[in-house]
């Protein structure tokens, strides 16, 4: 996969004629970039169908449209001037209805099922609409190999080289549950291509025997905000995690990040994190894949310099959980209630769900505010709940009063405020979970 | 609604490149953290303020003096600097701040391609200015908490222009004594030049610690950097200097922007240097005092600590530093903590008068059991 290599532009009007050009344009990239034969349709199909819904709602208008490689996907951004735009049919809870009699909001609905994500912004009147298609990746089979002690010396070093790379992954498979593991263990090549596009970056602990004995990856999730995983010890021992710790936080010493937490989805449980000097950010309640009896996840963190400090929006219905954290951990905050405006909103509002189907898990995170907050709050809860996810969390990031306000909602309708990420966001990010 | 394409406009290095980020002033910092007052040991300030000369001269500094532009080549502070160190004033360069001249002497002796070499763990300037100046900075471990001379020369290839040793090294306080510094000049040769960072230099009171204006004599690559900032206490002034071959400083100086020192501190700086044995010595004995007790205090905690030369000491945490940070800052004290100087999970404390010392003692064993 190429990384470097340019997207490709083009502004059409928001007309059907121009259909077939979207779609020329698509396949072409999608082959140059070596996307799925089955993506590379469903590329051309989710781009072709956002066209038909623009030139039904706003005909004629402008459309710049940028095709382009992401890392481990290839991505349409579509961008346009528009004062209102019903987007609803982007939910993952929306379904064809009778009150869309004439079947306007289909093409959205079409375009949100064929991509394996999206996101959306609304910059004043300016909209952002991205879609992608996942490369796909081959998957390795766990190497199960008796632990033994690491020889010293042991040394870190950085990951790129593939075989490599695959091989510890698959031996991490072997020794430890899969899903407690990053998803990418399963398919090394995806994690190779986020570290070729520096999205990623991987440390893997070599003995004197140059085995692998360990690895620890982490990612930015905001400009301020460092997620990671690990270690993850292939030895019969727990040598190494210091060094592999202590490297990841100088690699990061002199960056922009002010925070680096813990992976809730991937930490191992035999590390001890507090004598490393992390801080415990949160017990998320949890349980493993396969098992009824619950399992708490903590969550650890750090500060990599000095926080300046943060204003932050909370409703009254979650402000103490939020006030109790920022005492608890020193964290320096003015925390501000977040004021009804009595703005009425036209457009509906639009969430997106990252859903984990072998975890039961969903995590929502808004995208546009609307008129129908609530009820579409319901819609997932109910509709996710009806589809078996267990846990299904709302990720509020708390730079946004109306996201903010939407807490107030999500306590009303029975979910609880679970952990704070300093900085995952624009500002510190609240994760709520249904119960 | 921004609409500029940085992206098309800005240098690849310029891009990768992540801003520092200085820390909040006092006011700023007090009413974050609540606290009424903030002894401030987390920059190395002499708390006793500036000599008494440089004082006088800042209190009466003549108004008819504001609306005239300083020296552009800061002529009288060169020429005391000439005096007081037996050298000609064309020897001299003086920047806005040691960082300044940090700067000139990269832009003047590195192009692409080029590289410097220094220590990881070490004042962080260097290594910034060459990144943000598209340049590769090449970082070699510390051995013993000091600089590990032969590691240092083996990470250096054909295009290393120049090596940066920090003598005393800040944050670690370990120097190379003349032996060493000699052995690493000869190893070196003169195709590359070493400069030699001496920030703490005048608090550094070792029969073998190196005067690296009198290495110069020996070895014409070396370029020598002193502040008014550390000692001498101007640090709110902003005065550093080079000093080097007058062959080398000219070269310097075409990289170098005139008029960026203030008249204001280029008087005080030249006052400073009047009469400051005494100075120094009060400096030194409070110095030497605050290094004692918390370095019992340290000991008696059990902690590890590193105290070599300059005005602070390193201690490692069995917590994160930063968490400590803000413990501290809770109870009015601030600290440097090490993660931005890759020692994750130590402080660095700047050593000052007794009652601060002691007040830090106490918060410190409150902060270690809160």
């Amino acid at each position: 996969m190429k990384h470097d290599s340019p997207p490709v532009f083009l502004t059409v009007p928001a007309d059907p004629a121009w259909v077939p050009v979207v779609q020329s344009v698509a396949e072409t990239v999608a082959r140059i970039f070596r996307l799925d034969r089955t993506k590379g349709l469903r590329l051309a199909m989710g781009m072709e169908e956002v066209l038909l819904y623009l030139s039904q709602v706003v005909p004629g208008t402008p459309i710049k449209i940028e095709v382009g490689p992401d890392a481990t996907a290839v991505r349409a951004v579509f961008s346009l001037d528009a004062e209102a735009l019903d987007l609803s049919a982007m939910n993952i809870t929306a379904s064809p209805s009778l009150a869309d009699a004439d079947g306007q909001n289909l093409p959205m609905l079409l375009a949100s099922r064929l991509s394996d994500g999206f996101s959306l912004t609304r910059s004043g009147r300016q909209i952002l609409l991205t879609l992608f298609q996942e490369h796909v990746y081959p998957a390795v089979s766990p190497v199960e190999t008796a632990p033994a002690p690491a020889r010293p010396p042991l040394r870190v070093e950085r990951a790129r080289e593939a075989s490599l790379i695959a091989d510890a992954c698959a031996r991490a498979l072997g020794r430890f549950p899969g899903d407690r593991l990053p998803s990418w263990f399963s398919t090394p090549a995806r994690g190779v291509d986020l570290i070729l596009a520096g999205r990623m970056h991987l440390l893997l602990l070599r003995d004197g025997g140059d085995a692998v004995c360990g690895l620890l990856c982490w990612q930015a999730i905001s400009g301020k905000s460092i997620v990671f995983s690990g270690p993850w010890l292939l030895s019969g021992d727990d040598a190494g995690a210091a060094l592999l710790l202590e490297e990841m936080i100088n690699s990061l010493a002199r960056g922009a990040a002010v925070s680096l937490v813990s992976d809730p989805e991937a930490t191992p449980g035999n590390v001890d994190f507090a004598g490393h000097g992390f801080e415990l950010l949160a017990t998320l309640p949890g349980r493993a894949v396969g098992q009824d009896a619950p399992a708490d996840i903590p969550v650890w963190f750090r500060h990599l310099r000095e926080d300046d400090g943060l204003n932050v929006w909370a409703h009254p219905d979650f402000a103490p959980f939020l006030e109790e954290t920022y005492r608890r951990l020193f964290l320096i905050r003015t925390v501000q209630p977040v004021v009804e405006t009595g703005v009425t909103l036209t457009e509906p509002s639009v969430f997106a769900a990252a859903l984990n189907k072998e975890r039961r898990q969903a995590t929502i995170t808004p995208l546009l505010n609307g008129a129908d907050n609530r009820d579409n709050i319901a819609a997932h809860l109910n509709g996710l709940s009806q589809e078996g996810y267990e846990r299904i969390r709302f990720r509020i990031d708390l730079a946004e009063p109306w996201q903010a306000a939407l807490g107030g909602e999500l306590v009303r309708q029975g979910c609880r405020p679970i952990l704070v990420l300093p900085h995952a966001g624009r500002a510190d990010v609240v994760v709520f979970q249904y119960v | 609604m921004f609409n500029l394409p940085l992206d098309h406009l800005v240098p690849s290095h310029i891009q990768r490149f992540e801003p520092y980020q200085p820390s909040r002033p006092d006011r700023e910092l007090m009413r974050m953290f609540g606290v009424d007052h903030l002894y401030r040991l987390n920059n190395n300030e002499n708390v006793l303020g500036p000599p008494p000369a440089a004082r006088r001269v800042i209190e009466h500094f003549d108004p008819v003096q504001w609306p005239i532009y300083p020296s552009g080549d800061c002529f009288y502070l060169r020429q005391a600097l000439a005096e007081r160190f037996g050298k000609s004033p064309d020897q001299f360069l003086v920047g806005n701040g040691s960082c300044e001249v940090i700067t000139s002497v990269i832009k003047a002796f590195c192009e692409k391609g080029d590289n410097i070499v220094t220590a990881d763990k070490t004042f962080a300037v260097y290594e910034w200015v060459a990144e943000f100046s598209g340049l590769e900075a090449r970082l070699v471990p510390l051995r013993r908490f000091a600089f590990d001379p032969q590691a240092m020369l083996d990470a250096a290839d054909e295009r290393t222009k120049i090596f940066f040793v920090c003598n005393p090294n800040n944050p670690t306080g370990t120097y190379w004594d003349s032996a060493t510094f000699r052995g690493f000049l000869e190893a070196v040769g003169n195709r590359r030049i070493v400069v030699i960072d001496e920030a703490y230099f005048e608090y550094v009171a070792r029969d073998d610690y190196p005067d690296g204006m009198a290495l110069m004599n020996d070895y014409p690559n070396v370029v020598v950097f002193r502040t008014f900032s550390k000692m001498y206490a101007l640090a709110a002034l902003r005065v550093g200097y080079l000093c080097a071959a007058a062959e080398v400083v000219d070269i310097i100086r075409r990289a170098h922007v005139v008029y960026s020192v203030n008249a204001l501190a280029q008087a005080a700086a030249v006052a400073a240097m009047e009469d400051d044995a005494g100075f120094i010595a009060a400096t030194r004995d409070m110095v030497a005092g605050a290094r004692a007790l918390l370095g019992a205090e340290f000991e008696n905690a059990g902690l590890e600590h590193v105290s070599g030369e300059g005005n602070f000491m390193m201690v490692r945490l069995p917590v994160s530093d930063t968490l400590f940070y803000r413990k501290m800052a809770a109870r009015g004290i601030l600290v440097r903590t090490m993660t931005g100087f890759r020692f994750p999970g130590w402080i660095r404390v700047s050593l000052v008068t007794r009652p601060v010392m002691e007040a830090f003692c106490r918060a410190f064993r409150e902060a270690m059991t809160a």
